[in-house]
C-alpha cells in the first residue's frame, strides 16, 4: 500500500504530507458565547487560505502574514450551521459543536426573518 | 424498416387509425400510435447470472474470432449465435403523443441494436405491434400504467413531423407543493434559476467519484418558493445557464435530505428557456422583482448556512432541518445532549485559537480513491505512522 502512493506523491526521497486544519473558535452573540470546532474545508473558507499556506508562511517566519490571516477572519459576523453532538472521551461525556458550514450573512434573508419576528410581537 | 417495408407501407397507405397512447393496454393488440421521442436513453449493458453485457460479449466474440481464425476453423457463424446469449443490453425511449399521453418503450438485446439506429430524439414515429407490460414504478417514472416492449416483430416507421405533438410532456407542479412530496417521487417543475453553484466532486461510499452542481430554482406559485436542484456528471459540467435562466425539468427526483431537494437523473429532461407560456410568466415575475424574488426555500443545503430557516414557510420541516437559534438557546435547550442536533446560528467570531498550530499532518494513503486524511504521528526515529492504515511513512516532509 505504501508503494502505491510513494510513487505518486514522492519527489525524490520524501513523502509529501498535506496538513489539514482542526480549528477551535470562540463565537459570541447577544445571548452568550460558545466554542465551535471547524475542520479543514470550513476552516479553509473561514481563514481564506489552506493550512498548507499558513504552515509555509510560518515555516518561512512570515509571522505577520499568519497573524493577518487570523485577524482578517476574526470579528466577522457569520451564519453558522452547526452540529451539536454528545461525545464521550476518557469516560467523560460532553457536547461538541462542529461547524458544518459558515457563510457571510445574507442581509435580505436576515432582514426578512427579523421582520417576521417583529410581526409576531405585533400580533400579540 | 423494422418489420419489413411491405408491412409498413400497407398499414401506412391504408390510413390506419391512430390510437392515443393513453388508451394502450395489454388486452388490445391491434393498434398504431403516432408519437414523438422525448427522451432516448443510452444503450445499457449489464451482467447477470446468465452472462455479461454487450461489451463483454463483443470481447468474447473477438477472442473467439481470433482463436477460430488462428485454428482456421469454419465454425464462426455458429459460435457467433452462441455468444449472443450473453448479450444483455437495453435502451428505452419515452414517447409522447398529441393527446398528452406518454409511455416508455423498452427494447432488449437484438431489438435494441435494431431500433437504436432508428429512434432519434424529437422525431415522430408510427409504431405498432409492441407488447404492453406492467411497468416497474421504480425505474419508470412515466405517468402510464404500462410499459411498451418492442421486439423484432414490431413496426416502427418515421413519420412526417407533426406540430400537434409536443416535444416533452410536462406536468408541472408548483415548487411549494414539493414540500408534500415523498422522497424518490419524480416531479416536473419549471422555475427561474436564482443561484448557480460551482461544480463539485464528491466521493460516494461505494468509492465512486461523482461530479455535481447545485442550482436553486424558484417559482411564483403560492407566494413563491425555491428549491435546490442538483445536476450530475456531464449535465453538471455542461450547464451554461445563469441566474435568470428559466429551466423546465421533467422527472426530477425529490430528495428528503436537509429539507427538500431535487435531483436531475439520467432520465430527466431539462429544457432551457423553453418556449412556453409558463416560462414567459416566470420571466415577467422574475424581472418584476428585479431578479431578487422573495421566496421561501424548501432546501437546507449543507453548504449554505444562510439558506432559509423555514420560519413561516410551507414545509421545510424535513429531516436534518434546522431552525435559526441563538447561542443562548443552544445552551438552554441542551442541543446535542439527548441526540445529535443541527442548528443555524448567527454569531461573531471572537477568537481563533492558534496558541498551538491549528493543523495536523494528514495521512496521504489512498483509500477508495481518496486520501485517508487521518492524523499521522511522528515516531522516535523520524518516521511517521498512521494508526488507521497502519503504515509507516519514512522521512516525510510537510508539503
Amino acid at each position: 500500500m505504501v508503494d502505491l502512493y510513494w510513487h505518486s506523491l514522492s519527489l525524490s526521497l520524501s513523502v509529501v504530507l498535506v496538513v489539514r486544519y482542526v480549528l477551535t473558535i470562540r463565537v459570541n452573540d447577544h445571548s452568550g458565547s460558545n466554542w465551535f470546532s471547524c475542520f479543514n474545508d470550513v476552516a479553509t473558507e473561514l481563514l481564506g487560505c489552506s493550512a498548507d499556506t499558513l504552515a509555509l508562511w510560518k515555516e518561512n517566519k512570515n509571522e505577520q502574514a499568519v497573524e493577518q490571516a487570523y485577524n482578517n477572519a476574526t470579528f466577522r459576523q457569520l451564519k453558522f450551521r452547526i452540529r451539536a453532538k454528545s461525545e464521550t472521551y476518557m469516560d467523560e461525556s460532553r457536547v461538541k459543536y462542529q461547524v458544518m458550514s459558515a457563510a457571510p450573512l445574507n442581509f435580505a434573508d436576515e432582514s426578512r426573518s427579523l421582520i417576521d419576528a417583529i410581526r409576531k410581537y405585533q400580533a400579540r | 424498416m423494422a418489420g419489413g417495408p411491405a408491412g409498413a407501407a400497407s398499414s401506412g397507405a391504408a390510413g390506419q387509425q391512430i390510437y392515443p397512447i393513453k388508451s394502450l393496454n395489454p388486452y388490445q393488440t391491434r393498434w398504431t400510435i403516432k408519437a414523438r421521442v422525448s427522451v432516448k436513453s443510452d444503450m445499457r449493458q449489464w451482467t447477470n447470472a446468465k452472462g455479461t453485457g454487450k461489451v463483454c460479449g463483443m470481447l468474447l466474440l473477438l477472442l473467439l474470432l481470433l482463436l477460430l481464425l488462428g485454428r482456421g476453423s469454419y465454425l464462426f457463424v455458429r459460435d457467433n449465435s452462441h455468444v449472443r446469449r450473453f448479450c444483455t443490453q437495453l435502451f428505452h425511449v419515452d414517447l409522447v403523443d398529441a393527446q398528452g399521453g406518454e409511455i416508455r418503450a423498452t427494447m432488449f438485446n437484438d431489438s435494441a441494436d435494431q431500433f437504436f439506429e432508428i429512434f432519434e430524439p424529437n422525431k415522430v414515429y408510427l409504431i405498432s405491434k409492441g407488447t404492453l407490460k406492467f411497468k416497474n414504478k421504480r425505474f419508470n417514472p412515466t405517468p402510464h400504467e404500462y410499459e411498451l416492449t418492442l421486439d423484432q416483430g414490431s413496426i416502427v416507421e418515421e413519420a412526417l413531423d407533426d406540430r400537434t405533438i409536443p416535444h416533452t410532456n410536462f406536468q408541472f407542479c408548483a415548487i411549494s407543493s414539493i414540500a408534500d412530496c415523498q422522497a424518490d417521487q419524480t416531479v416536473d417543475v419549471i422555475g427561474v434559476v436564482t443561484e448557480v453553484g460551482n461544480v463539485a466532486e464528491i466521493h460516494t461510499k461505494a468509492g465512486k467519484d461523482l461530479i455535481k452542481r447545485t442550482l436553486t430554482v424558484a417559482d411564483d406559485a403560492h407566494g413563491g418558493a425555491a428549491i435546490d436542484l442538483t445536476l450530475w456528471g456531464g449535465m453538471a459540467e455542461g450547464f451554461d445557464g445563469t441566474v435568470g435562466t428559466i429551466l423546465a425539468v421533467k422527472s426530477a427526483r425529490v430528495s428528503d435530505y436537509n429539507g427538500k431537494g431535487l435531483s436531475a437523473l439520467n432520465s430527466s429532461v431539462i429544457e432551457k428557456n423553453p418556449d412556453r407560456p409558463e416560462a414567459y410568466r416566470l420571466r415577467a415575475w422574475f424581472d418584476g422583482c428585479n431578479g431578487a424574488p422573495s421566496v421561501v426555500s424548501l432546501s437546507q443545503g449543507q453548504y449554505r448556512a444562510g439558506g432559509g430557516d423555514g420560519t413561516g414557510g410551507p414545509g421545510g420541516a424535513g429531516r436534518g432541518d434546522a431552525t435559526t437559534k441563538t447561542l443562548g438557546q443552544i445552551r438552554d435547550e441542551f442541543l446535542g445532549h439527548a441526540k445529535t442536533d443541527y442548528a443555524n446560528v448567527k454569531a461573531t467570531v471572537a477568537l481563533i485559537k492558534h496558541d498551538t498550530d491549528p493543523w495536523y499532518p494528514s495521512c496521504p494513503n489512498m483509500v477508495n480513491d481518496r486520501p485517508c486524511q487521518k492524523k499521522v504521528v511522528a515516531g522516535a526515529t523520524g518516521e511517521w505512522h498512521c494508526d488507521k492504515c497502519n503504515i509507516i511513512l519514512p522521512k516525510p516532509s510537510l508539503r
